[in-house]
């Protein structure tokens, strides 16, 4: 029987209903095919290459019995199953993805957004001084960065604000502009409640809380209620109130103990706005 | 054991003990049988693919692709240690028959 090579390799392939099989056998039957001609013309010169074909497909023998057996053994099932794993395999590598982000952000799964949301939060609203009262303004851009707990603390900006309508009614504020920068190894905490003490350098400690009727505390914002830290940095906003006169820097020390760190703002070089 | 599974498993048998020195691809598998059994075993080519992709999805064999010395791709197969297994097993249940076989032609 004459049969040519592509009617030879559909016929023996054309009973496996999963594709990726069907077309990896045909392409494997076509090799040995190929194999086979291209020895047959090394051996017989002679031979043309349309004869060493015909030959090589005619040892191959009966496509039909064949074309039954390899469709038994890929069934399609066993293909589809593997797809199935496949599709499994990654999304469980995409729940995985999920499962770290939600360990370092907390809410998250609620505020999709809060990614981008923490990184590019706008705190102008917050910023007090209204220009109708704002006396002063000092611009300070302090070096150093701070390790804690893994993540990397740094002031990108201070602002130090003198506002209200005149002396003696008039206060300082300090706006401090966090930029906070998580590695992998960190663990996921609130920085906010890791602050143990903020002072100055003329020895005024700063608690945290609300107006205590003119006397110094300080505050922190970010873009997340809850302070929880997201994992690809954010910025944070630490307001000191009622900062006196003469004041040369200022330090905020987190955590305490051995494991006290301090991370020191110098307010001495002022710079352009 | 039918006549055609006899056939199989024989098949089998001679495939994974080639395929024990050295891995090689199908045609080579057809040369070699041919070569080696000084053309008794000459199968119909198509035949050795149930074979292979049987013993494969047993996992008695694997299977690589890899470009041949002409560049185009090929599948290699070689013998799993789980093939090496099997393997020992059948060559002895093959001498045990071969020695029945001519201990009985011996005697005739």
């Amino acid at each position: 029987m004459n049969m040519t090579k592509w009617k030879w390799l559909n016929m023996a392939v054309g009973k496996i209903r999963f594709a990726p099989d069907r077309n990896a056998v045909y392409r494997e039957l076509e090799d040995h095919i190929e194999d086979h001609k291209a020895a047959l013309l090394a051996r017989t010169p002679s031979l043309t290459e349309a004869e060493a074909e015909e030959q090589a497909v005619a040892a191959m023998g009966d496509p039909e019995p064949l074309a039954e057996e390899l469709a038994k053994l890929h069934r399609p099932w066993l293909g589809y199953l593997w797809r199935l794993s496949q599709v499994l395999l990654v999304l469980a590598v995409l729940a995985l993805a999920a499962v770290t982000v939600l360990r370092f952000t907390g809410d998250i799964g609620t505020r999709p957004g809060y990614l981008w949301e923490a990184l590019t939060w706008d705190y102008s609203e917050y910023f007090q001084a209204k220009e109708e009262v704002l006396r002063s303004r000092a611009v300070y851009r302090p070096a150093g960065r701070l390790e804690v707990s893994g993540y990397t603390v740094s002031v990108k900006e201070a602002t130090l604000d003198a506002v209200g309508p005149d002396d003696p009614y008039s206060y300082r504020l300090l706006y401090l502009d966090l930029r906070i920068r998580p590695s992998w190894r960190g663990e996921c905490m609130d920085l906010r409640w890791a602050v143990s003490s903020v002072t100055d350098s003329l020895g005024t400690v700063y608690p945290l809380g609300t107006d205590g009727g003119g006397k110094p505390w300080w505050g922190w914002r970010d873009a997340d209620s809850w302070g929880d830290l997201a994992p690809l940095g954010q910025k944070a906003l630490v307001t000191l109130w009622y900062v006196p006169e003469g004041v040369e820097w200022v330090e905020l020390t987190f955590g305490s103990g051995e494991l006290a760190r301090t991370l020191r703002v110098d307010l001495t070089e002022e710079v352009e706005p | 054991m039918s006549k055609k599974d006899a056939q199989g498993g024989s098949v089998s048998m001679l495939v994974l003990a080639l395929l024990k020195s050295q891995e090689m691809y199908g045609y080579q598998i057809i040369e070699e049988l041919d070569r080696r059994s000084e053309g008794v075993f000459r199968l119909k080519e198509g035949t050795l693919y149930p074979v292979l992709h049987g013993l494969e999805k047993d996992r008695l064999v694997e299977a690589r692709e890899a470009a041949s010395p002409s560049g185009r791709p090929r599948r290699y197969y070689r013998v799993t240690a789980r093939g090496l297994r099997v393997l020992e097993e059948q060559e002895k249940s093959w001498e045990t028959y071969s020695r029945a076989v001519t201990a009985i032609l011996q005697g005739a």
